[in-house]
């Protein structure tokens, strides 16, 4: 029997349901509070995590921050950029896996996903090395346009 | 009128049935008051950290906060707009909240210690601008307005796991 009626054809449909069902899955379900307390630390380090980004990119943009040099303050928000990202991480598998199955089915969550992948690499890649160089404004905005659908999805996704 | 009459009031009018009852508004009013509440929390956390001593510390503190401040502002202005709005669709819900009143109560505290931080303190920035440790009430300034802001983002979160 399947806790969740599949309408949409997409892979991975045992694994997810695996992982809903898991120990973790359950207990946090399961939990009254423990999903809400999960989910502020995650916003927690979605605020942490989108404000520093934001300065840097609009400082990119030369919209923000014009009185010191990009990649100063880039260096300097580094550590709390990242760390609001490692609370991203360490939160964000949590609440998926307490309702794998249902993500599982939201057309959403599979424009999400690999927009995440495709903006975390960016980050990783293009824009570290430009930010410690010169302002490039078309780095920044796109940057910006990746984080910010990202985000909005995230959003979306609990509605549909 | 009680307060709990003013939610009904406020219940039945056409703009909080229209919000409420509509398939659309009422999840873009919520994606863009989260985006908002983001903006003020990530961009006000910069400057807390600078006052802490932790963050961007080489960079003169008015410098910081001139630079960051119009971007929480558009943010807070954004962000009390939409959940207006949004309070404004299920105003009775909100008077039985747990936790719609600790939600507002961090709130009005954050305001008042950004403006108590801004009238006072702040007025001698000159003396200490370029110090990497800042004078013991603008330290508990940036504490205070972490806390809260946290305190701000969990309560509204349990807001919504809320069911009556």
């Amino acid at each position: 029997m399947r806790p969740h009626s599949f309408t949409h054809d997409f892979p991975f449909c045992e694994t997810f349901e695996s992982m809903e069902r898991s120990p973790a899955g359950e207990f946090l379900r399961n939990s009254r509070v423990l999903f809400p307390i999960v989910e502020s630390i995650h916003l927690i380090g979605l605020a942490l995590f989108v404000g520093t980004l934001l300065l840097i990119d609009l400082g990119l943009l030369g919209c923000a921050m014009r009185r010191q040099p990009v990649h100063e303050v880039a260096a300097a928000l580094a550590p709390w950029t990242w760390s609001g990202f490692a609370l991203l991480l360490l939160t964000g598998p949590f609440m998926f896996t307490a309702q794998a199955a249902k993500w599982h089915d939201n057309p959403i969550f599979w424009i999400k996903m690999p927009l995440l992948a495709v903006a975390t690499v960016f980050q990783l890649s293009v824009r570290r090395r430009i930010a410690a160089e010169q302002p490039a404004k078309l780095i920044g905005a796109i940057s910006l346009v990746l984080w910010i659908a990202t985000g909005l999805l995230s959003k979306m996704m609990e509605f549909v | 009128m009680e307060l709990l009459g003013v939610c009904q009031w406020i219940y039945q009018t056409p703009m909080s049935i229209a919000i409420r009852e509509s398939i659309w508004v009422y999840p873009i009013l919520d994606v863009l008051h989260c985006a908002g509440i983001l903006l003020v929390a990530g961009t006000i956390v910069i400057v807390d950290l600078r006052l802490l001593g932790c963050g961007m510390r080489r960079s003169p503190v008015s410098s910081v906060i001139g630079q960051v401040l119009p971007w929480t502002l558009s943010g807070f202005v954004f962000m009390f707009i939409t959940g207006s709005l949004l309070a404004w669709s299920e105003p009775v819900r909100l008077y039985h909240s747990l936790f719609f009143p600790w939600k507002l109560l961090f709130l009005a505290m954050a305001g008042s210690n950004a403006l108590l931080f801004h009238y006072g303190i702040y007025r001698g920035v000159a003396a200490w601008d370029l110090d990497s440790l800042t004078p013991a009430r603008a330290r508990l300034a940036g504490a205070v307005s972490i806390v809260c802001w946290i305190c701000v983002i969990a309560a509204g979160r349990a807001v919504g796991y809320e069911m009556t």
